[in-house]
């Protein structure tokens, strides 16, 4: 194999396949990025057996052939050079040459021949998207997924169309959260759970490239196809808890903050929580006033008191103060509104201006 | 040699011809899901390995297969279903969530909106025994010929005999072999509930054709349709539009379509226009391939004398065989062992039914209503013939059902002699066997006494 491309092209591909590279595999040759020069084209293929992903780099290629060269030492050798320019890799018997106009680097390569083949999704279920909004429904949501692997659906996020929409949903049974982006009508698929540790990938792979996004689905996998970049990821078989039904229509108490008044209160306040991290939540719809408190009986306590608008009963309610923060980034507008329903019922958190997204929190026993 | 025998032999063979770290990455958790007709379906866990197999090793496999069972023709691969049970592991791990916060009351989405069929309630779980092989034969007649045979099918049967188990299966079934008939399930509740809803909002033409446009109608629980006669009047309509078009109706009921009371002769006759099928409750060998089949979907096993011991013990439903079944799962999985004999018979002993301890007084006065007579005239020494029946009845049930002494059951009964309460049941005793429509009386009767 003898190729010729950009260093800055093959290094952001080699950085994308890197992550995706099992590391401590039985199989040592899945710890490995495979070059694949073939047809006038080079692919970067790399899988875990869980995920896999191939990316197309624009190179040269005088000679065709395959090898499969330890990411980390690639990836690590291949970002630290700093001149730009072309970057040409040679291989025979069973290393690597790499060479730049000032740099010459020998690298061992494992037998290509154990490299598995990374599946294609051929399914009649397909929709296309832009991929920055899809990044966008993952990334509102997937950070409420369960981490326990009890309940698989639980860790993944669900994927569902709706009225020209696609949801996005994850919840680990504490705390929920869905986003909705507007799509085109993407009625041919039914919907989808993606678990929710590939989710990190497929976010990087999609946020680098810009543009539609063509999804790919069967029965057991999920392909993503962009310019050049092919991901396919398992999917779970399951079925996702019906959420729609508990999320409550009408509400006793609102409450309209700013958002970063909240978020600066949470800060301060998350010095002085307990460790089950709570924070006290109380309304006083008299005095229009909401004020936010934690309490540890080794440090101190703090009580914030943010000006709101308050409509409704007072209530007094506990909550794990990381799950009213992890929400924040997901909210785009400038205020957001607290919906309660009684201390032991789910608070829903949204913001003002824009209602797509919704966050579901339950509170804490005293 | 069973399918696992030849996996096992077969992949000692592969053992020795591939890596150790391939062989551990890619037959790690395959088996063999089936063997049939020499084509073997292979589970793998993921697309992964099902693609590398059939690329690189699928001659070398099946050579394998080949010098261990000669019938072997041809090789699949399918992506098995996660298997939860190795997430035990998992369970040590650290849970973020573990605060005091309590849990979002989610629950599965287990039924088809569109449908109301649960998915779950199949032919392939539902266990054929003598009682229920006429009802059974006559659903499979249907799925192969929906709305051609049996039109409508009416199973009646007690409470817990399976009959929506069997009438949500001819659905799921029919959805699968016909995706493009439309199926639906609806409880007679819900149908009247739908039907008062359209009336109050002015909008019975919805509802009459939301119901026309399915090709499998399925309506469960239809003597809750008593004594509501708007909704009777819109089945009967509906019955004959779908009647006329072929599409099939299946109906359930505890009752015959005769004993529901109150129910309009023109329906009646029409339920009794297809077939009438009756669920009678399990027989003892029934109740046994019932425990089985349900024993082995929790994989548990239990020893031949404590079946034995179960099916004779907990008579009647099989509803309340899946509770004995759940009870005894929850209980292994709490002691981490197979329960004893002793323990079962503990788990047992509080679903047996309880004697019957209904006073001699309720039961003149449920027949009484039964009958629609006075109360009193059944103490009263009179001969009238309505009366008569009655109270030789009452002396019947009182006999068997309550193992009243005959002297007691006289002395009560307006202070009789005992040979008379003895000609009484003898006398009911023989009619029964000539006179059906007495017989199922008779049964309604004991059914209303707990």
């Amino acid at each position: 194999m003898n190729i010729e491309c950009i260093k800055d092209k093959i290094k952001k591909a080699l950085v994308l396949t890197d992550k995706i590279t099992a590391k401590n595999s039985t199989l040592p040759v899945l710890s490995c990025v495979l070059f694949c020069a073939k047809d006038n084209k080079l692919k970067i293929k790399a899988t875990n057996l869980d995920i896999g992903v191939e990316i197309d780099v624009p190179a040269k290629i005088s000679k065709e052939g395959v090898c499969a060269i330890p990411g980390d030492v690639v990836r690590g050798f291949v970002s630290n050079i700093s001149e730009g320019g072309g970057i040409s890799f040679s291989f025979e018997d069973d290393v690597v040459k790499v060479s730049t106009s000032q740099n010459k680097t020998t690298i061992k390569t494992l037998s290509s021949d154990d490299f598995p083949s990374i599946p294609v999704v051929s399914g009649e279920q397909m929709f296309s998207v832009d991929s920055s909004m899809f990044v966008k429904g993952l990334k509102s949501v997937w950070y409420s997924a369960s981490f326990s692997s009890m309940k698989p659906e639980l860790s993944s996020v669900y994927v569902y169309p709706d009225d020209g929409h696609l949801v996005f949903v994850a919840t680990d049974s504490f705390r929920l959260a869905e986003k909705k982006i507007k799509t085109k009508a993407t009625k041919n698929f039914d919907s989808v759970l993606i678990p929710f540790k590939n989710i990190p990938e497929i976010i990087k792979v999609l946020e680098i490239e810009k543009g539609e996004v063509e999804v790919h689905l069967s029965e057991n996998q999920i392909a993503f196809l962009t310019n050049g970049v092919y991901l396919t990821s398992r999917i779970v078989s399951g079925n996702f808890p019906d959420y729609k039904q508990i999320l409550p229509k009408e509400f006793t108490t609102e409450v309209i903050v700013l958002k970063e008044d909240f978020s600066n209160a949470l800060r301060a306040s998350s010095v002085f929580s307990d460790k089950f991290n709570q924070a006290n939540i109380s309304v006083d719809s008299k005095e229009k006033v909401f004020s936010f408190s934690t309490k540890n009986k080794d440090v101190g306590e703090n009580t914030n008191i943010l000006p709101a608008t308050v409509k409704g009963d007072p209530i007094d309610i506990r909550f794990n103060y990381k799950y009213l923060s992890d929400c924040l980034s997901s909210i785009d507008s400038d205020s957001i509104s607290f919906s309660f329903n009684g201390s032991n019922k789910p608070l829903i958190i949204q913001g003002v201006s824009d209602r797509s997204f919704t966050y579901m929190v339950m509170p804490m026993n005293k | 040699m069973d399918n696992k025998q030849i996996w096992d032999n077969a992949l000692v063979e592969i053992e020795l011809s591939v890596s150790k770290a391939n062989f551990s990455t890619w037959f790690k958790d395959t088996y063999i899901i089936k063997n049939e007709d020499g084509v073997v379906q292979l589970a793998v866990p993921n697309p992964f390995v099902k693609t590398w197999l059939q690329d690189k090793y699928h001659k070398f496999i099946f050579k394998s297969l080949r010098n261990l069972a000669e019938n072997v023709r041809s090789l699949e691969y399918i992506v098995a279903k996660e298997d939860t049970k190795k997430s035990d592991a998992d369970k040590k791990s650290k849970n973020n969530t573990s605060s005091p916060a309590e849990e979002l009351p989610l629950t599965d989405l287990y039924i088809n909106k569109e449908d109301n069929l649960n998915p779950r309630y199949t032919f392939d779980a539902f266990v054929v025994g003598p009682f229920n092989e006429l009802a059974h034969a006559a659903a499979q007649a249907i799925v192969k010929k929906p709305g051609m045979v049996y039109n409508p099918l009416f199973i009646h049967g007690n409470t817990g005999h399976g009959k929506t188990h069997l009438i949500q299966s001819i659905g799921n079934t029919i959805k699968k072999n016909n995706p493009d008939k439309k199926v639906f399930y609806v409880s007679s509740e819900r149908f009247v509930i739908d039907l008062v809803n359209s009336i109050q909002s002015n909008k019975v033409n919805n509802f009459k054709e939301s119901y026309r446009k399915y090709d499998v109608l399925i309506m469960d629980d239809i003597q809750f349709i008593a004594n509501k006669e708007k909704s009777q009047e819109e089945l009967f309509h509906l019955f004959n539009t779908l009647y006329d078009n072929n599409k099939q109706i299946i109906f359930s009921s505890d009752k015959h379509p005769n004993f529901i009371p109150n129910l309009e002769d023109r329906l009646k006759s029409r339920f009794a226009a297809g077939m009438i099928v009756d669920i009678p409750p399990p027989d003892n060998e029934s109740r046994q391939a019932i425990l089985k089949t349900k024993l082995k979907q929790n994989d548990i096993s239990l020893p031949q004398d404590i079946i034995d011991f179960i099916a004779v013990n907990i008579e009647g439903s099989v509803r309340e065989l899946e509770g004995i079944v759940n009870n005894i799962v929850c209980q292994t999985n709490l002691k981490n062992r197979e329960l004893n004999f002793n323990e079962i018979k503990n788990l047992t002993k509080d679903n047996e039914k309880p004697k019957k301890a209904t006073s001699i007084k309720d039961v003149i006065k449920i027949i009484a209503d039964f009958y629609n007579i006075e109360e009193g005239s059944i103490y009263e020494k009179t001969r009238r013939k309505e009366i008569v029946k009655p109270r030789q009845l009452a002396m019947y049930i009182l006999r068997e059902e309550c193992s009243v002494s005959y002297p007691l059951i006289g002395q009560k009964l307006g202070g009789r002699d005992h040979t008379t309460v003895i000609h009484s049941c003898e006398k009911i005793k023989r009619e029964m066997k000539s006179d059906h429509l007495l017989a199922q009386e008779i049964n309604q009767i004991k059914s209303m006494i707990v």
